[in-house]
């Protein structure tokens, strides 16, 4: 088990060192060959002499050779900014004042922030919203794919099956919009846009203004969990050891969910893990439709800035916790079936 | 799904007749009326995305201009829906109605931006999935092929493309790509060969170790030959099920990111950024039809393109394919 844990997380930090350098190219070298536009030029403002721009790339450490500004950021990246990092972008200040401004992902352009203290504070309006949506998708879809398992061609498994074909093809953010113009405007049941913070004393405005926009990025994903789930029971309630238990006599509802389900859950649980790491680094479509100031919507606001280190960071942001996802997933699906392993 | 209708249309004159698995494919598509409905809806968006043109010299409407008559000068909203001559500017032969009853925010008239937009779509579709299904050959084929090492490297690299957030890397790039049609073509290709790719992999290696590949390898054929000649054909099935999908997902990507505001340049009419263009300032609460146009002819063609996937599968594997 510990020889297939460091293989995978060797594997994952292969994936993320392989990001940081794609992400590095895009917004080096691209950005400046394809725009012709420089981070530094960026950074300086507004029409900036050319000895602003120099002092600007100096500051930035822009003035070294690609390979050493990677290098750098890489460094960054995995053990926080340097000293004379910190002294050079901002001298006199303490630490943890520095911290504010500069981050592992670095500093914005747009804003006097670090990149890393933007998305902590965008992170938990993604993470309310993914969670949110992951327990309406899954109460939604497993009743309906195993229901549909169990009568094949019942009326209930052909509305599903039109039910995952048009959810399939239906673009979440179009969906949205006709949500907000009859369920919000039209008949006012729920808030037009916006966030509330949670608060354990009383969540329900949290919960108010999140169950639009998380039923309807919800469907969307219950569309291919009703798919799955049908398609695995289907094919474990032929198995030998459902027929075992039947002829033992257990109750069909146990048969279903303790001998069926159980063993139909494992691709089940993969792709959830999957979807979740990818969710939590921001669901872009339904946060800029429904007005979330999340990750998703920090990052297209940032890339509409040309702020490209919160852009950056964002993209390796996520990229880090999909990686993160596909372990937890491994090591889930290896305790859960330990033939797994020896793969 | 071997039906009584098939088997009695392989009798002529009491006489059996065989088929070639290409007429049982099309005998058994012509029973599938979703599918044929698939096929018309596409028919008919084909034509009108055509006839883009043809609506602009019979509207004197061009593309991208907008049409002063098209928006309300007082409440600043679009004039219709479904009603809306103006009475204004029209000099004599110059026909003033929007055909749609309707124009966009800007002025610009509904019916040539849509049919544009449809020209855009299925521009990128059919692009994107060439590009596709050419990339998930090569190194699916290769993959099931060789084997080996390189297998395992190529199997590696669709785990990584597969493992990534499309829309928030397509965003990153263009920033710093730039806007261009070229782009979104090529990213949106970038992130879509691994699937077909891992299909066709597994189809190679199912076929692999088959008689008929060891039968021509005894006869002498070379690699070369064994998988054009021999395997190839095989997948022509998979290949056209994946780029109808394919189209399906490619036209979905380019509307997601021309409503995010990325990827496509201005002057380019697409339906995505017809969507968004809906959005600012609630405008679309005061006149639903400005995205409900865009947005209903996107959802048909996605999920037109994905029935007619589906109808294919069910054609050219019937024993299959269905309950995934």
């Amino acid at each position: 088990m510990i020889r297939f844990l460091i293989r995978r997380i060797l594997g994952g930090a292969f994936v993320v060192l392989v990001v940081t350098l794609a992400v590095f190219v895009l917004f080096g070298p691209v950005l400046t060959w394809k725009s012709n536009i420089s981070p530094a030029r960026l950074y300086a403002g507004k029409n900036p002499s050319p000895q602003q721009i120099e002092s600007v790339k100096a500051l930035l450490g822009l003035d070294q050779p690609y390979y050493v500004q990677y290098a750098y950021s890489l460094r960054r990246l995995v053990l926080g900014p340097t000293q004379e990092e910190r002294d050079r972008v901002c001298p006199g200040s303490t630490a943890a004042e520095c911290d504010q401004l500069l981050g592992r992902f670095g500093s914005s352009f747009a804003k006097q922030r670090s990149v890393d203290s933007l998305i902590w504070s965008r992170f938990p309006v993604t993470l309310s919203l993914a969670i949110v949506s992951a327990l309406i998708w899954l109460l939604i879809s497993i009743p309906i794919g195993v229901l549909s398992a169990i009568r094949p061609r019942s009326l209930l498994d052909r509305s599903s099956t039109v039910f995952v074909l048009v959810g399939q093809s239906l673009p979440v953010y179009y969906f949205g919009l006709l949500a907000i113009y009859f369920l919000a405007y039209k008949y006012e049941l729920f808030p037009l846009s916006g966030y509330q913070n949670f608060a354990l004393s009383n969540p329900w405005p949290w919960l108010y203004h999140l169950l639009l926009p998380s039923t309807v990025l919800a469907l969307q994903f219950a569309a291919i969990y009703v798919r799955i789930t049908r398609s695995q029971m289907l094919d474990t309630l032929n198995e030998d050891y459902v027929r075992t238990a039947r002829a033992k006599g257990a109750s069909e509802s146990r048969v279903v969910v303790r001998h069926a389900l159980r063993n139909a859950s494992l691709p089940i649980v993969t792709m959830f893990g999957l979807d979740l790491g990818l969710l939590l680094g921001g669901a872009i479509l339904i946060e800029v439709t429904f007005g979330l100031q999340g990750l998703g919507a920090l990052a297209v606001e940032a890339a509409k800035r040309l702020d490209v280190p919160t852009t950056a960071g964002i993209v390796l942001f996520s990229a880090i916790l999909i990686v993160v996802a596909n372990i937890v997933v491994d090591v889930v699906c290896a305790t859960l079936d330990p033939r797994i392993r020896l793969e | 799904m071997a039906t009584v209708e098939e088997f009695q249309d392989m009798q002529v004159d009491g006489m059996v007749v065989a088929r070639t698995p290409l007429q049982l494919a099309v005998a058994r598509l012509r029973h599938d009326y979703v599918a044929l409905c698939s096929l018309l809806f596409i028919a008919l968006l084909v034509v009108f995305a055509f006839a883009g043109s043809l609506f602009e010299s019979w509207t004197n409407h061009p593309v991208n201009k907008s049409n002063s008559s098209g928006v309300d000068d007082y409440t600043l909203l679009p004039v219709g829906p479904l009603g809306g001559c103006s009475n204004g500017l029209a000099s004599v032969g110059e026909p003033n109605c929007f055909v749609l009853g309707a124009s966009n925010s800007l002025g610009y008239d509904m019916l040539v931006q849509l049919s544009y937009g449809a020209r855009t779509s299925l521009t990128i579709g059919v692009v994107a999935t060439i590009l596709t299904v050419a990339a998930a050959l090569l190194l699916g084929v290769v993959a099931g092929y060789v084997g080996g090492w390189t297998d395992t490297t190529i199997a590696r690299l669709m785990d990584i493309v597969a493992a990534f957030p499309f829309l928030l890397f397509a965003v990153a790039a263009s920033v710093a790509f730039g806007p261009s049609l070229w782009f979104v073509i090529l990213i949106i290709a970038f992130f879509s060969w691994f699937y077909p790719g891992r299909i066709f992999r597994g189809e190679v290696l199912a076929l692999r170790d088959r008689e008929f590949v060891t039968a021509a390898r005894m006869l002498g054929a070379s690699n070369t030959r064994i998988v054009l000649r021999h395997l190839l054909p095989q997948l022509i099935g998979p290949v056209t099920v994946y780029a109808s999908l394919s189209i399906a997902g490619a036209i979905a990507a380019e509307a997601a990111l021309s409503y995010l505001g990325f990827g496509l340049p201005l002057e380019i009419p697409s339906w995505g950024r017809m969507i968004s263009d809906a959005v600012p300032g609630g405008l679309y609460i005061n006149a639903p039809f400005l995205m409900v146009f865009p947005g209903t002819l996107l959802i048909l063609t996605v999920l037109a393109f994905n029935l007619l996937g589906d109808g294919l599968r069910d054609a050219l594997d019937p024993r299959g394919g269905t309950q995934n």
